[in-house]
């Protein structure tokens, strides 16, 4: 293996099994961005820009450690390193988040988790049925919600601020990223619905609660994938996020035919259970259906603004650039929102 | 017939069986060009995108076979057969001519 690699490996070694040479066959290459420098500049700041992900084998090929190699320069790893070691010495949350050590050096970065079995949530969620889905849902995310608040005790320093957020301020940058492709009724209806929602209690949120960064083992699910722990720090936008892209694999090919939010405020039968499960979330994060609502267009509105800022396709925020515009024609056209999407709560 | 001519799946199907001595015959081919040790890796979907670099060894292939999907489909079959030219569009082939015994010490490295 690269010596520069069996340098960081060696260095992350807890009991003295990644000191040994490792060889190439041993270890499978996952989600390979690129090498590391790059060959080739690309557009955007986001770590799939460069960098991969390694699992080790152990005796028998049996996986053992998953390893994530970045620039030195990303800041993500090392964040996500850290919430992981937090997570996984507290006693309450060591069976959420596995057992993982770091190092770096002056061009690489490297994390080496004990490798976590189970089966992706992602491969199940289609083919539940609709109580065992909302059950999963509930459990799911109720493990986020304890991540979330213990998380605020366990890294304090990754809380912007002490007291509560002002949400049309955090949402302020996101709505000038997109605003080129607003009219300014538009931007007026999404600020003034997100400004409704007033102020909320910060909550570090994990970012990319989708149901591929979710496993199922041994009687108890786990998470995956920290690395955009904490930017958001706003209450139920995890659960947004989850419910959205849970569905979506449920219903693949719905995309097209309809938005998200014309979807949740449908009469379908799944749907009920998306806007039950979004108000239950709410209501243990003790918020208001306008403060739930704001949530949701914030939610909406900076996904599609980091998307552009990564600089993929715009075949990725398009479609959710179109669900502001949607939900910023519905305001505008006096209607309810939040009962269209919360059937009233 | 020439191949050239064969409707495209079953083209790329022939292309594809025809990979199933390319490991044992390139193997054998480097060590007698002196290469003293040869590892051989898949790469999906292709060496134009290698998103996934995988041993080409049985274990190595159902773990990473696994990863893709829950379902024990056909590819997962093939893979329990040993088939894996079939599975994946490009290999790689590392050849060295002295394998290196030892590791260098670990430096400038901070945990």
């Amino acid at each position: 293996m690269n010596p520069k690699l069996s340098q960081l490996l060696a260095a992350c070694s807890v009991d003295g099994d990644l000191i040994r040479p490792i060889r190439w066959s041993q270890t499978l290459i996952l989600q390979n961005y690129g090498a590391i420098p790059p060959a080739v500049g690309k557009r955007g700041f986001y770590v799939w820009n460069r960098g991969f992900n390694l699992l080790l084998l152990g005796q028998g090929g049996i996986p053992q450690y998953f390893c994530k190699c970045r620039p030195a320069a990303d800041p993500n790893l090392g964040r996500e390193t850290a919430v992981l070691k937090a997570l996984n010495r507290d006693p309450e949350l060591s069976g959420v988040a596995p057992h993982t050590r770091g190092a770096r050096s002056e061009e690489l970065q490297l994390q080496v988790s004990e490798f976590v079995p189970g089966d992706s949530y992602a491969f199940d969620v289609p083919g539940l049925g609709e109580r065992q889905w909302a059950a999963s849902m509930r459990d799911i995310l109720t493990v986020a919600r304890r991540v979330s608040i213990r998380a605020a005790a366990l890294l304090p320093e990754f809380l912007a601020g002490s007291g509560p957020i002002v949400l049309h301020e955090v949402a302020a940058p996101s709505l000038k990223e997109l605003a080129a492709g607003l009219r300014e009724d538009q931007l007026r209806a999404l600020d003034a619905a997100i400004r409704r929602a007033g102020t909320l209690p910060r909550l570090l949120q994990h970012g990319d609660l989708w149901p591929a960064n979710i496993l199922w083992h041994q009687g108890s699910w786990r998470l995956l994938d920290f690395e955009s722990f904490g930017r958001v720090q706003v209450p139920l936008y995890d659960v947004h996020h989850f419910v959205r892209t849970c569905w979506s694999l449920r219903r693949r090919g719905a995309e097209a035919t309809g938005g998200w939010l014309d979807r949740l405020a449908s009469g379908d039968r799944e749907a009920a259970l998306c806007r039950e499960t979004i108000r239950r979330e709410a209501c243990e994060l003790g918020l208001t259906a306008a403060q739930a609502l704001g949530v949701l267009l914030y939610y909406v509105v900076d996904l599609a603004a980091q998307f552009r800022l990564r600089g993929v396709p715009r075949s990725f925020w398009e479609p959710l650039a179109l669900e502001a515009r949607y939900a910023a024609d519905a305001l505008n056209a006096n209607a309810r929102l939040e009962d269209m999407v919360f059937g009233g709560a | 017939m020439l191949r050239s001519e064969l409707p495209q799946p079953v083209s790329d199907g022939v292309r594809r069986l025809d990979r199933l001595s390319l490991v044992r015959t390139m193997r054998r081919l480097l060590r007698q060009a002196g290469f003293s040790s040869v590892q051989v890796f898949y790469i999906d979907p292709s060496y134009h995108q290698p998103w996934g670099i995988i041993p080409a060894r049985r274990g190595a292939v159902l773990v990473y076979e696994k990863r893709q999907s829950a379902r024990v489909g056909l590819r997962r079959w093939l893979a329990w057969l040993g088939l894996h030219p079939l599975l994946y569009g490009s290999h790689m082939f590392l050849a060295y001519t002295r394998e290196s015994e030892t590791q260098p010490a670990p430096r400038r490295v901070q945990r």
